[in-house]
């Protein structure tokens, strides 16, 4: 079964080579590393706020509350309410997420993940399913950790959409609390590259407070000059 | 991924994730690691330091024998495992170059101690 990940992925690759274009969503968002613990749960909050320029992009901030539990060794669940200044009212769109850990942390040469993401827009029939391939590789300090995904998006009034993105991060581990990174985002329209922070923070009975912070910058004159994003993870037993 | 962008095709998108998979999705798994094994009893790891080869990726054996459920923890092996109660799990460490790595078990930090000497 493990064997079959390259021919899994060149069968993705040939659909998103195919694809009219990339995602339309914000990049931006967070890189997704493999990993599942049994037992876990997760309390997070995410914070995307955009630097328009002359593009005339009307949406400013976007926020996510979301809630995750592992429910076995391998799957961890995460249900979002969404916010985002584009919509009138205060939750505009729910998502649901499954990750699932395909190989075991340093078992081959890079590990591991799979996700599905289903995203759906209260105010309209808009709705987004993604699946994403998550690969980590640790190389002494450094581990970098892409996620790539091939998205289909049903725009409602018959009209479908085929796109894909990659989300990518080149972390050093300096020390638990502070870890720099340098991340890249590539959706449909965008192109960016920026530095990030990330660390975790423990406390009594295995709690955790986990953080990033990033700011990315457009590679191009269609995508945002600046893109900051922050987040706060709360885990938990 | 909510909608902010309109569509526009780039094909150096796909050619830049195909190089990255290329580099990274040669997951051959290492055969005939060695292996080493490691019990939690009372909250304590058994054996508590535990030498393993240098530069060799190893394959350590955790049986959690306690009731309860442990977490193995190491910043400097970058693993987090959790082991429940009565179980066992694989955790995959190295090739380490030679030195001292710290672990413990993060539900009884104090009491759960261990070190991994690679030589």
């Amino acid at each position: 079964m493990r064997r079959k990940h390259p021919v899994f992925f060149i069968s993705l690759l040939g659909l998103t080579a195919s694809s009219q274009g990339f995602a339309d969503g914000l990049a931006v968002d967070r890189v997704y590393e493999p990993y599942v613990n049994p037992l876990e749960k997760e309390l997070e909050y995410r914070r995307v706020e955009v630097n328009r320029s002359e593009s005339g992009r009307q949406r400013d901030s976007i926020q996510k509350l979301g809630f995750a539990a592992a429910v076995s060794d391998r799957l961890a669940l995460e249900a979002y309410i969404i916010d985002d200044d584009l919509g009138e009212k205060t939750i505009d769109a729910f998502e649901l997420e499954a990750r699932y850990q395909l190989t075991e942390q340093g078992e081959y040469s890079a590990d591991w993940g799979l996700m599905l993401e289903y995203e759906k827009q209260r105010e309209n029939k808009e709705t987004e399913l993604a699946a994403t391939v998550i690969i980590a590789k640790q190389i002494k300090r450094f581990t970098t950790t892409v996620n790539a995904s091939l998205i289909y998006e049903n725009l409602g009034n018959d009209k479908v959409e085929w796109d894909s993105q990659l989300n990518a991060q080149l972390r050093y581990m300096y020390h638990p609390h502070l870890e720099p990174a340098i991340e890249f985002y590539a959706g449909e329209d965008y192109r960016g590259i920026g530095p990030a922070a990330m660390g975790t923070i423990r406390f009594s009975n295995a709690n955790s407070l986990h953080w990033q912070l990033g700011s990315i910058f457009g590679l191009d004159q269609d995508s945002e000059d600046v893109v900051i994003r922050f987040l706060l993870e709360y885990e938990f037993y | 991924m909510i909608r902010v962008m309109p569509c526009k095709s780039n094909k150096l998108h796909t050619l830049f994730l195909l190089s990255l998979l290329m580099i990274m999705g040669s997951s051959a798994a290492y055969a005939g690691k060695p292996v080493f094994e490691l019990q939690i009893r009372n909250h304590l790891f058994e054996p508590s330091t535990l030498s393993i080869p240098a530069n060799t990726k190893i394959k350590l054996l955790v049986h959690n024998t306690d009731k309860t459920p442990e977490e193995f923890e190491s910043y400097e092996l970058n693993r987090e495992k959790v082991i429940l109660g009565g179980q066992k799990a694989v955790i995959f460490i190295g090739p380490l170059p030679p030195g001292k790595y710290p672990f413990f078990g993060e539900f009884n930090p104090k009491t759960a101690q261990g070190e991994i000497i690679a030589e």
